[in-house]
């Protein structure tokens, strides 16, 4: 039996758990503010995380690319007019000031990462932006940027480290309890502030394109400590990542492609499918629309054998796509898809469609938040993805990054703030050894399932019950089946019984917080009895204005599961009523137009 | 994209910590077009889930998966696999088990405790 044993506690202001785009970005406003903090990440700095992943543009307005970054932007364009994009394609939930702090800000917290020295590659409008918003850095660049901020700033930064629990005692957050991977022991981390900025729970599905990391950790520490969540029903999916060959699944079919190119989405027979769905925009519509209509593809019997649906070039002339490459700016002019050289593949590619599905991407929902990041629980505060209002039902494409640097730095000043306001309490209770015990229980050779078949089970849970495609009979039965594996989860049978870098155990503790989001994301999703933006309901296809446009507070406190709505308010966007087909977003206008 | 069936492929890893030398030998079912990713992760699926080995993003740009394959040091996640595979930790100097190394860190507190206790 290991030993497990517990670090000296370490002591700060502010802790930031998560260190990318986010964690970064709070912890260097935290400590521009005068504040001692800590900074904690489960894998390594610029070497794990979302932000990295993200190899596409990060938006503000057009009048601004023209005005601040000196590049051929529309003066007709401004934050009003982006913000009023997000809302409409957003399906009108998300909230309406914390959007027009967001485009606001955004021109200026861009304008830092390349004062920095973070490099502009190119710029592009994507699907659903009115005009051309989306300025190319790559997020791998934008990691390494932050990460010689931290740097430059003698930031400490617990690398390797995972949080466990919230040092909460009802009062409010005062720190964490976290594992160190590397040694297996738990420290004891005490701060005046929590700020979180640790992403969603997309690993809970089978097909992502999220990294390993991304686990709902934070999402669920929070809500066992009591915070609220909302728009847990829309974890964002998109529609054209591999699933063949097995090296490529879940890569990103490279989305200037998909964008610029006109490739074909098609089933089985052959159909260009996005003219039932979007007839004018087809392939090019926003994200949620696409991956749904892939979704009732695969579920109606007309996707690949693999699960999928097809995009295809058969429309070009073979000697023509040869030199689609060229077609390209900046990092595709190789065909590359993240650090894929898709070349290798292109012999098949050239001859076949390319079999695709949609794949789990993005937390659009998560805790509830002030315009000062705070959550409802004292203490903790919260950017990035993993936090509600910003995006509602849909994010549009390059509002990830954005929200990663205005709300990183919105966080980590309130933190700050609130910071010097308040003293350490003594927050000693039994949660330390609650937690000791927990892991050590682990560790004691139980019987139960394996940590694989429980990860497993619950990835099967999420693709038939909380999938794109959803309706009550599957909703209930997944909320019946997370039930039973919950019995199930302190029972795990951890085989290793090394405590240094025991993936195992690291699984095994991810497994429970993953259960609880998708948990939320059930009862949310059953509740909300139409379809909008990233969720459709099959029992309830309409988007229905009248009844629905709420945002459904979800709260799981002492075992207990709390669901109420909230009204959307509407301040600058008028929001509609009545019913309308899924998909109409309405309000809706082309730069071409 | 064409199918084929799976074949099994022999895959040698060096386990232990520091200077550790044990060879550990697996059979594993690959299909086609599979990484060394894929491999290490069938091994803890299936095989053995002692096998520490790290991986982030998957798509070859956090470089989490670095480890030594027939003596080259590549990622996991971009490389395809092959038979007879011997794979190692990527430097036997930052290697904490098996293939789960410490990556030099790109803060100035590369994450050991003694450097943020104060």
């Amino acid at each position: 039996m290991p030993e497990v044993t517990v670090e000296q506690e370490l002591r700060c202001d502010v802790l930031v758990i998560g260190t990318e785009g986010t964690g970064a970005r709070a912890a260097i406003e935290a400590a521009e503010q005068g504040a001692d903090v800590l900074a904690v990440t489960k894998g390594q700095v610029a070497r794990s995380g979302a932000t990295l992943t993200a190899d596409g543009e990060i938006d503000v307005d057009s009048r601004s690319i023209r005005e601040v970054f000196g590049l051929g932007g529309s003066p007709d364009d401004s934050p009003e007019q982006f913000a009023r994009d997000m809302i409409i394609e957003g399906d009108y939930l998300a909230d309406q000031r914390l959007v027009a702090i967001h485009t606001e800000e955004a021109p200026a917290r861009v304008k830092e990462l390349l004062d920095w020295g973070a490099p502009l590659v190119g710029f592009f409008q994507a699907p659903g932006h009115s005009y051309p918003r989306g300025l190319w850095i790559p997020g791998l660049k934008i990691a390494h940027t932050l990460a010689r901020q931290l740097r430059k700033r003698a930031i400490p930064v617990l690398e390797n480290t995972m949080v466990l629990e919230l040092l909460s005692d009802g009062e409010g957050v005062q720190g964490a309890i976290a594992l160190h991977l590397p040694t297996g022991r738990l420290l004891l981390l005490r701060s005046r502030a929590v700020i979180l900025a640790t992403g969603g729970a997309m690993r809970a599905w089978p097909l992502i394109t999220a990294p390993e990391e991304l686990t709902g950790d934070g999402l669920a520490m929070a809500m066992r400590c009591g915070a609220a969540v909302q728009e847990m029903e829309f974890p964002m999916f998109l529609p054209y990542a591999f699933v063949a060959p097995p090296a490529l699944r879940g890569v990103i079919f490279p989305y200037d492609v998909s964008a610029l190119l006109r490739v074909h989405a098609l089933n089985r027979h052959g159909d260009r499918y996005m003219a039932r769905w979007d007839p004018q925009r087809l392939e090019g519509t926003t994200r949620d629309i696409n991956s749904v209509a892939a979704a009732m593809e695969i579920r109606e019997g007309r996707g690949s054998p693999t699960g999928g649906t097809f995009l295809s070039f058969e429309h070009l002339p073979r000697n023509l796509v040869e030199f689609s490459a060229e077609w390209f700016p900046g990092n595709m002019r190789n065909w590359r898809a993240g650090g894929f050289q898709l070349q290798q593949f292109m012999p098949q590619f050239r001859e076949e469609a390319w079999e695709v599905a949609p794949a789990c991407h993005f937390w659009n929902g998560g805790m509830r938040i002030t315009e000062h990041c705070a959550t409802n629980v004292r203490g903790l505060f919260a950017a990035g993805e993993g936090t509600a209002g910003i995006h509602g039902a849909n994010r549009l494409a390059g509002n990830a990054l954005t929200m990663t640097q205005v709300w990183g730095k919105r966080a980590g000043n309130a933190a700050a703030s609130f910071a010097r306001s308040v003293e350490h309490r003594d927050l000693s209770g039994t949660l330390l050894s609650d937690t000791r015990d927990k892991v050590l229980h682990l560790l004691s050779g139980s019987v139960g399932p394996s940590v694989v078949e429980v990860r497993q089970e619950i990835r099967r849970i999420a693709r038939e019950s909380v999938w794109i495609v959803r309706e009550e009979e599957s909703l209930v039965e997944g909320l019946s089946a997370i039930s039973s594996l919950r019995d199930q989860l302190r029972t795990q049978s951890v085989q290793c019984r090394d405590l240094r870098f025991n993936r195992e155990l690291v699984e095994a503790l991810q497994n429970e917080n993953m259960l609880d989001v998708l948990e939320a994301v059930t009862r949310a999703s059953l509740a909300r009895r139409e379809s909008r933006g990233a969720m459709y309901r099959l029992d309830y296809p309409r988007t229905d204005d009248h009844r629905w446009l709420c945002n459904l507070v979800v709260q799981h406190k002492d075992g207990q599961w709390t669901l109420r709505e909230e009204a959307v308010k509407e301040r600058y966007v008028p929001l509609p009523r009545g019913q309308r087909t899924y998909g109409d977003k309405g309000g809706r206008r082309d730069a071409s137009e | 994209m064409p199918r084929s069936e799976p074949r099994v492929i022999t895959v040698r890893i060096r386990r232990g910590a520091g200077q550790e030398n044990e060879l550990a030998t697996y059979q594993v079912p690959v299909e086609a077009g599979v990484s060394v990713l894929g491999v290490l992760l069938h091994i803890y699926d299936h095989l053995d889930t002692t096998l520490a080995f790290h991986c982030s993003c998957r798509i070859g740009l956090c470089s989490a998966c670095l480890v030594r394959v027939n003596g080259k040091v590549v990622r996991a996640c971009t490389t395809l696999a092959d038979d007879n595979m011997l794979i190692e930790p990527y430097k036997d100097a930052a290697r904490i088990r098996d293939l789960a190394a410490e990556l030099p860190s790109l803060v100035g507190y590369s994450g050991r405790l003694h450097e943020v206790r104060r």
